[in-house]
């Protein structure tokens, strides 16, 4: 699927009503949905989402399964914690697009992978909370969380401006990660203390190697 | 919930040292008919524990279509692998329970979404 059509059919899907700040919830942008999974599509040394099994790390409303089922996955697996977004998540499921089966969601909070590796997957694609409200660190608890679900490899979303931190924790936790491509993330005015009409950010995609942990 | 699903998953209760497979006590089961995609579930024959995918089958009340030995990851007799194929993506849990193996936590399946979820006084 071209880029230009991933993002149209991605734009498509539904958003949060009333979404929670402490959860920092919002739908991946349909364009950086489509550059995250577009680049690993157009990426003949990392190929590594057609037939595999993948898990959306903090699904919310499935903004990044869509994406990659679109891209050829095997199958996705949801995991999100909060109710609200679960129910947005399966109404986005409902579309005709994807077979229902090709996408599962669990309830689990993503925490609970940090000591214990209690779900498997080939490939964790994750779009985390960034971390820069009241709520340090916990980008990079997804990060680990993720690391210790996936065999192959991690995709992560994160903030540019914290690239120097993530790259000493990655190098602390003995983490093979990089940045792999850059893009331009238009928050949306969803929360009120959003002054600007549409705030830009710039974004790191991050990529765990997994393979040889 | 399908079974593949099932079968990545485990009990991360607390202490305990045997967390696999998830008992799968069933209320209301369903199969949903899927397309077929052969280089997926080759794939999968080196990623599942075929064992506790046969013992799932049974728990669903499934048994007896897959094939008793697990199949290498270059089978090729299609049979085969639709058989596969049906267990791992086409039966689903809609409503029921997960039973952590050890300790008999129960973990409640709605609308086909197990909740995980441990009480704070668990964790």
């Amino acid at each position: 699927m071209r880029p230009k059509e991933l993002e149209s059919r991605l734009s498509q899907l539904g958003d949060f009503r009333n979404p929670k700040l402490s959860l920092e919830q919002y739908m991946t942008r349909p364009h950086i949905a489509a550059q995250i999974l577009g680049w690993t599509y157009a990426s003949e040394e990392f190929d590594e989402i057609e037939d595999r099994l993948i898990i959306d790390l903090g699904a919310g409303g499935g903004a990044l399964t869509a994406a990659a089922i679109y891209t050829g996955a095997g199958k996705v697996i949801g995991v999100e914690l909060d109710d609200d977004a679960i129910a947005l998540n399966l109404q986005n499921r409902e579309n005709e697009d994807f077979e229902e089966c090709r996408w599962d969601v669990v309830k689990a909070d993503v925490r609970s992978f940090l000591e214990c590796s209690w779900l498997k997957a080939d490939v964790v694609i994750s779009n985390p909370p960034f971390g820069t409200k009241n709520n340090a660190g916990v980008d990079f608890e997804f990060v680990r969380a993720a690391h210790n679900i996936a065999s192959e490899a991690v995709y992560s979303l994160h903030k540019t401006s914290t690239r120097a931190g993530l790259e000493r924790k990655a190098a602390k936790a003995g983490f093979d990660g990089e940045v792999v491509a850059e893009m331009q993330f238009d928050l949306p005015k969803t929360y009120n203390f959003h002054k600007s009409k549409n705030k830009c950010v710039s974004v790191d995609l991050w990529r765990f190697d997994c393979a040889k942990k | 919930m399908k079974l593949l699903t099932h079968n990545m998953m485990q009990s991360h209760v607390k202490g305990i040292s045997r967390r696999f497979p998830l008992l799968i006590k069933p209320e209301t089961v369903r199969v949903v008919e899927q397309e077929f995609n052969p280089d997926f579930v080759r794939r999968m024959l080196g990623r599942i524990e075929y064992e506790a995918l046969q013992q799932a089958m049974t728990w669903l009340g499934h048994e007896g279509k897959l094939p008793k030995d697990c199949p290498s990851e270059d089978e090729n007799n299609e049979d085969i692998l639709k058989a596969i194929h049906h267990a791992l993506l086409e039966v689903e849990m809609v409503e029921g329970k997960l039973v952590c193996p050890e300790s008999g936590r129960e973990f409640p399946v709605k609308n086909g979404i197990p909740n995980m979820l441990l009480n704070e006084d668990e964790v």
